[in-house]
């Protein structure tokens, strides 16, 4: 059966490359010594960490008071923050599960490093509920045991236990997706690996991984049930975490559009940060024969896509906050807009609104300068949004009585640059030890969307996957 | 007397077509290692499709099952009495 590939499919892996040339690109950061850029993030990131892991000890021993958070407004930077690292996470499973159920092969290069980002991003997310409870330590009274407390119950109607299960259960699904998918990786690092050390925790890595038929069978199977089973939890895990907000009474807050606007908007962040990771990491360990601009401007046109349709959203809720003539939303938004935030309410429309719309002139989805800088704004933007929310929201609800401003502590601050710090510095580790592409999936689509093989195939050649080949 | 043959390629659709030469000789190939799967190699060496998806449904469901029942007589008064 000759393979027909259409003329305008460009190549996905760029050069002249074969199966063993793409090992040793992706294999080569593992296994070769670290570069000076490297060590200096790294060294920047866990300074940062550090700083974190010292604001979280300061709050747990110390208490909530040394955070901003009043009577009136209590929840804000850690709840912001949150929503903030969750949304992120949701691109990985995007990329990795979505994608893969849509058979797009342009996921292939990002999606270990997206699914990567997702974990350490709900790792981080996972930190503010659990610290902002103040006493972590009965952290376990989350979770429906029976006790002798004349067995008291935790409140199933709430969404702030239906976090506790979504959350869950997105975090192991992703783990166990993103790992199975690294066992073959494992397998090709412990076969060619030296050094007795790295041999033997790369074959505890591998499980015994063997590349047989029958296994590489099942294991496409189970992608494909894992992809099943992630693909509804990008939808409901962040339309959960937005019933934390539309489940209540608050004006702005209290409305339906906040589950498909959330999960558009962590699509939105999430696909930011993958462009933000992915175009220093391809600089940085030589990937740009694998991690195209092709790759780039797909993940901008979804940014793009997803940005619309959080501007339509803030549409809706400002044209709702009018028409529906209650007196209580229409002063929530006339205060977002002309309050004390206003400028922070400036900032989310400017950033999400106006931002992904550059992405429909061609020119610029395909640059990576401009790509770069964007995603950094769409995530401060998205920060911005999931602020505005919540804090303008109930800094000014029904009793002006009630009214009160919020400003954040260092503390605040520095939990949050604190997690930006863990993430790097998990994420930095993760680039070290970790194949950041997925191999075993790179080289399936190598024979059909190659540079070279490509040319070959056009013109009637026979397509030569491997070094020296005379077939 | 059985002969064991261990042939290594470089080529994925060599792989293939070699392997189909082989098995329409009537040879059985125990099994093929390789780095990627080479699609079109499980028919070719008789590698039976796999009932796990079935399984992991039946699983979802039989949870999803337990956890509506359990949820049902949770907060049903009835259960109380049953329970206590």
């Amino acid at each position: 059966m000759h393979h027909v590939e259409a003329d305008i499919r460009e190549p996905l892996i760029l050069g002249n490359k074969t199966y063993h040339q793409i090992t040793e690109d992706v294999c080569a950061p593992v296994e070769g010594k670290a570069g000076k850029m490297w060590y200096m993030v790294f060294s920047l990131a866990a300074l940062l960490a550090l700083w974190g892991v010292g604001c979280i000890f300061y709050t747990v021993g110390v208490g909530i008071g040394v955070w901003g958070l009043n009577k009136t407004v209590d929840w804000a930077w850690d709840i912001t923050n949150f929503v903030w690292w969750v949304g992120i996470g949701h691109a990985g499973t995007l990329i990795s599960a979505v994608l893969l159920l849509f058979r797009q092969r342009w996921r292939m290069a990002i999606n270990r490093s997206a699914e990567a980002m997702t974990i350490f991003a709900v790792i981080m997310a996972a930190l503010f509920p659990l610290l902002h409870m103040g006493r972590i330590w009965m952290a376990y009274w989350v979770l429906p045991l029976p006790n002798q407390f004349g067995s008291l119950w935790v409140n199933f109607n709430s969404p702030l236990l239906w976090d506790v299960f979504a959350i869950s259960t997105y975090f192991s699904v992703s783990l166990v997706f993103w790992y199975i998918g690294l066992i073959p990786d494992f397998a090709t690092i412990r076969d060619r690996a030296v050094k007795p050390a790295a041999k033997k925790a790369y074959s505890i890595m591998a499980f015994g991984w063997t590349g047989s038929a029958k296994h590489w069978n099942r294991f496409e199977e189970v992608s494909l049930v894992l992809a099943g089973l992630a693909t509804p939890l990008v939808f409901s895990v962040h339309s959960i975490v937005s019933m934390d907000f539309a489940t209540s009474v608050i004006p702005g807050w209290h409305t339906t559009i906040f589950p498909p606007y959330f999960v558009a908007g962590a699509v939105f962040s999430g696909f930011a940060m993958v462009c933000t990771l992915m175009l220093v990491m391809r600089k940085v360990l030589h990937l740009e024969d694998y991690i195209l601009v092709k790759h780039i401007e797909y993940m901008n046109i979804i940014i793009m896509l997803t940005g619309s349709m959080v501007g339509v959203a803030y549409l809706s809720e400002l044209f709702i906050s009018w028409y529906s003539g209650v007196e209580y939303e229409g002063y929530a938004f006339m205060n977002r807009a002309t309050g004390w935030y206003w400028w922070s309410y400036a900032a989310m429309m400017t950033c999400n609104v106006v931002s992904p719309q550059l992405m429909w002139v061609k020119k610029w989805r395909r640059n990576l300068t401009f790509t770069f800088i964007l995603s950094i704004v769409v995530n401060i933007g998205m920060w911005f949004e999931r602020f505005v929310i919540i804090v303008t929201s109930i800094h000014r609800d029904y009793v002006p009585s009630s009214w009160n401003l919020f400003h954040p502590t260092f503390v605040d601050m520095g939990l949050f640059l604190g997690t930006i710090g863990i993430f790097f510095v998990l994420y930095l580790l993760y680039a070290r030890v970790f194949p950041v592409l997925a191999l075993n999936e790179v080289k399936t689509i190598l024979r059909t969307t190659g540079e070279s093989q490509l040319k070959q195939l056009r013109a009637g050649e026979h397509i030569t996957v491997a070094e020296g080949s005379k077939h | 007397m059985s002969t064991v043959i261990y042939a290594m390629y470089d080529d994925d659709h060599v792989l293939l077509e070699g392997a189909k030469k082989v098995v329409a000789k009537g040879m059985q190939v125990k099994d093929v290692f390789s780095p990627f799967p080479v699609h079109g190699i499980d028919d070719v060496i008789g590698v039976r499709k796999t009932r796990l998806a079935i399984c992991a449904f039946l699983y979802g469901l039989t949870g999803m099952t337990l956890a509506l029942i359990g949820m049902r007589f949770h907060d049903c008064r009835l259960a109380y009495e049953y329970w206590w």
